[in-house]
């Protein structure tokens, strides 16, 4: 949680007055939302009316924020219900829930009002803050639910609100109401909304509104729907009474982190210096370091829940117990680095699949994730997930932008400047699922025994490799034998080996590897004297993409990569190979914006000499985000490897 | 007095014990307990229970120590403590042990985050668990925890569970009683007698002490069953006690589990005016009692939606029938109160009922506990005939739900009368997957239509409504319903039929195509007509300890393929018959030529709710010999002329 400055928020004119809250919680009119039936709907659900107020008053000097949220859903089927009949709202930031109005208008007018003492408070649910919980009475299909509360919250200035859903959504309206000296901006992302800021009489309002957003297909597959939600955020600027330019910008933002992360008192100082002499760090390069001092912190440190929030971000609380908070263990990164004289930069980031950083549009809620960066290699560490090693980070960071803040030293005072950069990435034939393979027949031809090597290198490690690396020994097995053996469906494992199965083996340059020796049964099927040998199955089970309706949005996925397979295969002697041609597919698609190039593609061919045919597959994609216009090209592309699978061969005896 | 001295005494032992670290401890651990990473040093639970101004006071001292084997333990190194609103958690210690050369260095632990958790199934209910944090515990380092419970409701009290699937070293449960109460106990699963029984007779008390020393689990983590199905573990129950001159029950038998159920559920066990209108008009013209039962029973399932608030003794009280019909929502005890009530109002004899579902092992004979059940349904009584009515699943009348087939039932028929019911398992061929298709080849695509006649659970399953949320979902679940061939089968057409009727059998009527299904070559042409599979993968590993594999229910699968041969053809092998057959599963899978069609026949037909460990090869050989089978094409070749 974030120290908020609330310093020169105060206006001298507005000190004395009374400040009442504009927004009520009143019940509304339904008649004037009824939705029309001409429209062909078939939505679960009809969001008639969602408002969203936020009004930021003086209560005694204090300054409080009431957010006011004002629902109205239509009820089309069962699965609705199961939806609204219920409702969790969270108690984060919140000092009381001050209103809560809610009824339910059955299809024959009647209406059933929703009783308040039904409400149940929830303690720290799944350890994320309280939570109150209420059901609502007798919605049904035909239903209308009207929904009103209000919560007193915390002063955060700046926030955000998702306006799209599965059902269709009218009337959307979102408003900043302040006192007219605080100026707030607001920005809608993925669809432009009519925007508005006014003062009247001592009030300002900002406003955003759209008569209808369409629903959103959330589960359309390679997309971020978070990402591309209709969403709106907002942020503090200034008090025009004090500041001529914004003052919640990314300069302001960077001093702050600056001082959260690198203000340590003396005595922690010598601690880190005490902590850094147990790393040992004599005569290792600059990455030998980087490696050294993220192992030892990773192997004793843990983030955990802490009940006092100051003992999970001071060094020395911090050292003493053994576990932190999240930003607690990134303080204590960046002061080793500091202190042990290893250039580094703070690069503070949002998730992009589900907020891209805006550099056009400051709010803390794009510099909430940290990552520390290293110039001299222009590689990356992520601070808070042990299950990461350097030079990976989570790949929800790439294809973003971040402030990267560095330590500099003006007339022996130091101090922080920062730039916002593109977060470098790798390059795409890095990251691999890569599958060799060798096989041969059994004499009776019932099965195929065969050496699988799959090899999970950069981005692609991070699949699977920590999973393993952090369950116990039982675990273990059990979840490579499922991994092995969900390559078909009669599948006999001999016996398996795990190469670089260490968290700290860096998987950009050794893989991790599964080393396998199976017997497959259901992989060749016999009718008369034929034997069909389904090779392409031997490259194991491929995701196959359909569209059934217009694609939506854009595509997107992880990391770009690529999934190299060789096969080796001895065909039984007095048998001869029909069907290869089937073998050779060349497609490949997408061109870059500055050349020619493909930017993915699946090629893929066979040689035959002395009874021994080899198979070369190279599938990849140069980048991570598609444009919509290529969605057909990418289908193919991804499609390819499923045609592949089907490839049957026929072995017929001489 | 000389049970406190004694206390002490182990205690300061255990300090003496702790204060040095050897090397060779850890080893000799690693070498007893390969490929664990955790070792439960101790385990104790001491159970003092006393009669204190009328009351019965229930006191347990908890306490476990663990020691890390594995350098990488942070998934296990908190300890949890998990509680109700029947509980009270007090005087928590926790302390952290980390080897330093050759002793330990102590801390003590003050992290305790307290939270509550979120489940599907449930909305709301009071369970919390405070979560001790301890740092990582690297191999060597020991965690050590105590506090004591206090438990509010004598009826709730009595389990305890050697291990779970850590070994352990020494686990130990007592329980010190007064004469004045009455106790009863049953140690479940010890099959290789490793739980050591001892009791002492003092002259005011007695202690009963259960104990287990050097256990390792052997079971899997991939069971299908739940632990107590096979982990060692004593339950007892308090019988009754006497306090101020009186005695009170409290379980002393099966009839003292039913008079408390009943007792809490007395009062909403009424029929009231609005339930009347409701039920009349729910059965208006309707003369025969079976058909009012139905249409009351689906009314609820289609009425009221399931939603659990389960706090205090809102998790044993049913709601009352009026609040649940305004609220349109509940969960079991109050779907089984509302259907009771509205059945008595229509004239038909209805009981609430109580039952465990299929992950409870035990029987209301041998244990009868609250342990027994966690879900409470309607059974209803028609012309000697009982019909178990279970408003929170989507089935028809006559069909229980699932999770609770093979299971005994509770049901209070009155003040003084219950009888225990066992659930039927419902035969195979009430539960068919019967498809009828049509093929023919079109260039390299398989062309099919037909139809799949779906009856018991696998037309519930299908049909419910609530999984629809609008025309493309449908379209989405059929496909992916009727599904078959290869991952490029395209759903062309569809019918549903009788969808919304629970009593008929669901048909899907569909029309697909299969591109690339046809393998070619020169002459030949190769068809597989084991569209669909069934239990390819079921085989079950016995490389892991695994108690039993569960099936959903029995089911009958019926398939008839009929191959039209492309003009110019001619089959020139179609496979022979393949079969298996054992008391409880088998298959069959047949081909025959008539005229230029092909007809394929597979019969599949499952007849338990497990297969236990005695029948796993049994089973594994059956579905070899499926895959076998699956593996076989038909082979057809040009004709010469053409």
């Amino acid at each position: 949680m974030r120290k908020i400055l609330i310093v020169f928020l105060i206006s001298v004119s507005t000190i004395l007055t009374a400040q009442n809250i504009y927004i009520d919680c009143e019940f509304d009119n339904i008649a004037g939302y009824e939705s029309t039936d001409n429209i062909d709907n078939d939505y679960s659900y009809e969001i008639l009316k969602n408002e969203r107020f936020i009004e930021f008053i003086f209560e005694n000097d204090q300054l409080i924020k009431y957010e006011t949220v004002k629902r109205i859903i239509k009820i089309n089927n069962d699965k609705a219900i199961d939806i609204y009949n219920k409702f969790s709202i969270s108690l984060f930031d919140v000092f009381d829930i001050t209103n809560i109005k809610a009824r339910t208008i059955r299809k024959n007018g009647e209406v059933i009002e929703f009783d308040e003492s039904n409400i149940k408070e929830v303690e720290n649910l799944d350890e994320e803050g309280n939570y109150k919980k209420f059901a609502i009475d007798g919605v049904e299909i035909g239903s209308i639910i009207e929904i009103n509360y209000r919560l007193k919250k915390y002063p955060r200035l700046y926030g955000s609100y998702y306006f799209q859903s599965e059902g269709v959504t009218y009337n959307t309206l979102f408003q900043v109401i302040s006192p007219k000296h605080l100026e707030f901006d607001a920005k809608s992302y993925n669809k432009e909304l009519v925007k508005t800021d006014t003062v009247i009489d001592e009030k300002r309002y900002l406003t955003l509104s759209c008569d209808s957003i369409d629903p959103i297909d959330v589960n359309e597959s390679y997309s971020f729907p978070s990402a591309n939600k209709v969403r709106v955020e907002y942020s503090y600027r200034m008090n025009n009474e004090y500041h001529t330019s914004p003052y919640y910008t990314y300069s302001l933002a960077a001093q702050n982190i600056y001082g959260l992360l690198y203000n340590i008192e003396n005595k922690e100082e010598k601690i880190i210096q005490k902590l850094i002499q147990k790393i040992q760090l004599n005569n290792l390069s600059y990455e030998e370091k980087i490696f050294k001092i993220e192992k030892y912190l990773k192997e004793n440190f843990i983030i955990r829940p802490i009940e006092n929030i100051n003992d999970g971000v001071a060094i020395s609380s911090i050292v003493k117990n053994g576990y932190s908070s999240e930003t607690g263990i990134t303080k204590l990164f960046v002061n080793v680095f500091k202190f042990a004289g290893i250039e580094h930069n703070i690069v503070a980031t949002s998730d992009k699949t589900n907020k891209k950083f805006d550099k056009d549009f400051m709010t803390w809620n794009y510099v909430n994730d940290y990552l520390i960066y290293f110039p001299k290699s222009n590689k990356l560490l992520t601070p808070t997930l042990i299950e990461y090693r350097y030079p990976a980070i989570p790949t929800e960071f790439y294809f973003n932008e971040g402030i990267f803040l560095k330590l500099i030293e003006i007339g022996g005072i130091e101090n922080a400047v920062h730039k916002i950069k593109e977060i470098p990435d790798h390059s795409y034939t890095q990251s691999f699922i890569n599958h060799k393979i060798t096989a041969k027949f059994s004499e009776n031809l019932d099965l195929i025994n065969t050496n699988i090597t799959h090899s999970f290198g950069g981005n692609s490690a991070y699949t699977i490799k920590q999973y393993y690396a952090f369950l116990p020994e039982e675990q273990r097995n059990l979840m490579i034998n499922e991994y092995i053996k969900d390559i078909n469906d009669d599948v006999e494992v001999i016996d398996y080996t795990v190469e670089n199965g260490d968290i700290n083996v860096n998987p950009f340059e050794k893989p991790f590897n599964i080393v396998t020796n199976l017997n497959i049964h259901s992989i060749i099927e016999n009718a008369g004297n034929s034997y069909l040998f389904k090779i392409g199955e031997l490259i194991g089970r491929q995701v196959e993409l359909y569209q059934e309706h217009e694609r939506q949005q854009k595509i997107d996925f992880n990391y770009p990569h690529i999934l190299d397979r060789e096969i080796v295969i001895k065909i039984p002697d007095g048998y001869k190979v029909v069907g290869m041609e089937k073998l050779k597919i060349d497609l490949q698609k997408g061109n870059s914006d500055n050349n020619e190039d493909y930017t993915m593609g699946f090629i893929s061919d066979y040689e035959i000499s002395d009874n021994v045919l080899k198979v070369n597959i190279h599938e990849y994609y140069t980048t991570a985000t598609y444009p919509i216009e290529q969605y057909e090209d990418f289908r193919k592309v991804v499609n390819a490897a499923a045609d592949f699978t089907k490839v049957v061969l026929v072995l017929k005896s001489e | 007095m000389e049970g406190k001295l004694f206390k002490l005494l182990t205690v300061l032992l255990l300090i003496f014990n702790l204060c040095s670290y050897s090397q060779t401890d850890i080893v000799s651990y690693e070498n007893q307990y390969p490929d664990k990473s955790m070792v439960i040093l101790k385990k104790i639970e001491n159970v003092t229970l006393k009669i204190n101004d009328c009351n019965l006071e229930i006191e347990i001292d908890h306490y476990r120590k663990k020691l890390s084997l594995s350098n990488i333990n942070q998934n296990y190194s908190d300890e949890y403590i998990g509680f109700n609103s029947f509980h009270d958690i007090n005087e928590i210690k926790a302390y952290y042990y980390e080897p330093k050369g050759t002793k330990y260095s102590k801390t003590q632990i003050n992290n305790i985050v307290t939270s509550s958790r979120s489940d599907n199934s449930i909305f709301y209910d009071d369970y919390q668990t405070k979560r001790i944090v301890f740092p990582n515990l690297y191999k060597g380092c020991i965690s050590e925890i105590s506090y004591k419970k206090e438990i509010k409701d004598p009826h709730l009290f009595g389990y305890f569970r050697f291990t779970g699937f850590f070994p352990v070293e020494y686990a130990e449960y007592t329980i010190t009683y007064p004469n004045e109460v009455n106790l009863s106990y049953k140690i479940n699963n010890d099959i290789d007698n490793i739980v050591t029984f001892t009791e002492e007779k003092n002259r005011k008390t007695t202690t009963i002490k259960f104990s287990v020393s050097n256990y390792k689990p052997g079971y899997s983590l991939n069971n299908d069953f739940d632990m107590d199905f096979y982990i060692p573990h004593v339950i007892v129950y308090i019988n009754d006690y006497k306090a101020c001159g009186k005695s009170v029950n409290v379980i002393s038998d099966l009839k003292g589990l039913h008079d408390w159920y009943y007792s809490l559920s007395e009062e909403v066990n009424v029929v009231s005016s609005e339930i009347q209108t409701l039920s009349d008009s729910i059965t208006k013209n309707i003369a025969n009692s079976i058909d009012k039962m139905k249409s009351i029973f689906y009314w609820v399932q289609d009425n009221i939606k399931y939603v659990a608030f389960e706090d205090g003794y809102g998790g044993f009280v049913p709601r009352k029938a009026d609040m649940v019909i305004l609220r349109k929502y509940g969960d079991c005890k109050d779907m089984a109160n509302l259907t009771t009530q509205l059945l008595k109002a229509s004239g038909i004899n209805a009981y609430l009922s109580w039952v465990g579902s299929r992950s409870i092992p035990y029987s209301y004979y041998d244990i009868p506990t609250t342990y027994n059940d966690n879900h409470m349904i309607c059974t209803a009584e028609i012309n000697d005939q009982y019909y178990i009515l279970d408003a929170t699943a989507y089935t028809a009348y006559n069909y229980p739900s699932k999770f609770i087939l093979s299971k005994e039932v509770l049901v209070s028929k009155s003040k003084d009368q219950f009888e225990i019911l066992k659930v039927p398992e419902i035969e195979s061929n009430k539960n068919i997957i019967d498809e009828t298709l049509l093929l023919k080849i079109d260039n390299s695509k398989l062309i099919g239509s037909g139809s799949i006649n779906l009856s018991g659970y696998h037309a519930f399953n299908i049909s419910e409504r609530a999984n629809y949320s609008n025309k493309e979902n449908e379209r989405k679940r059929i496909e992916n319903y009727t599904i078959k061939g290869s991952d490029k089968f395209q759903l062309d057409d569809y019918k549903l039929m009788n969808f919304t009727d629970r009593e008929k059998n669901n048909i899907i009527e569909y029309a697909f195509h299969i591109p690339d299904y046809i393998r070619e070559f020169n002459n030949n042409i190769f068809v597989n007509l084991n569209l669909s599979t069934p239990y390819s993968k079921r085989n079950i590993d016995t490389s892991q300890k695994l108690y039993a594999l569960l099936i959903g229910s029995h089911s009958k699968i019926k398939v008839e393929n009929r191959f039209q041969i492309p003009d110019g053809y001619t089959a020139t092998y179609i496979p022979e018959e393949i079969f298996f057959e054992h008391d409880q599963f088998g298959f069959n899978i047949n081909y025959e030529i008539v005229d230029n069609i092909i007809i394929y026949n597979f019969d599949l037909d499952i007849r338990t709710l497990k297969i236990e460990e005695k029948d796993f090869n049994s089973w594994n050989q059956f579905i070899k010999k499926l895959n076998i089978a699956y593996k076989k094409s038909i082979e057809l070749t040009k004709n010469i002329n053409n």
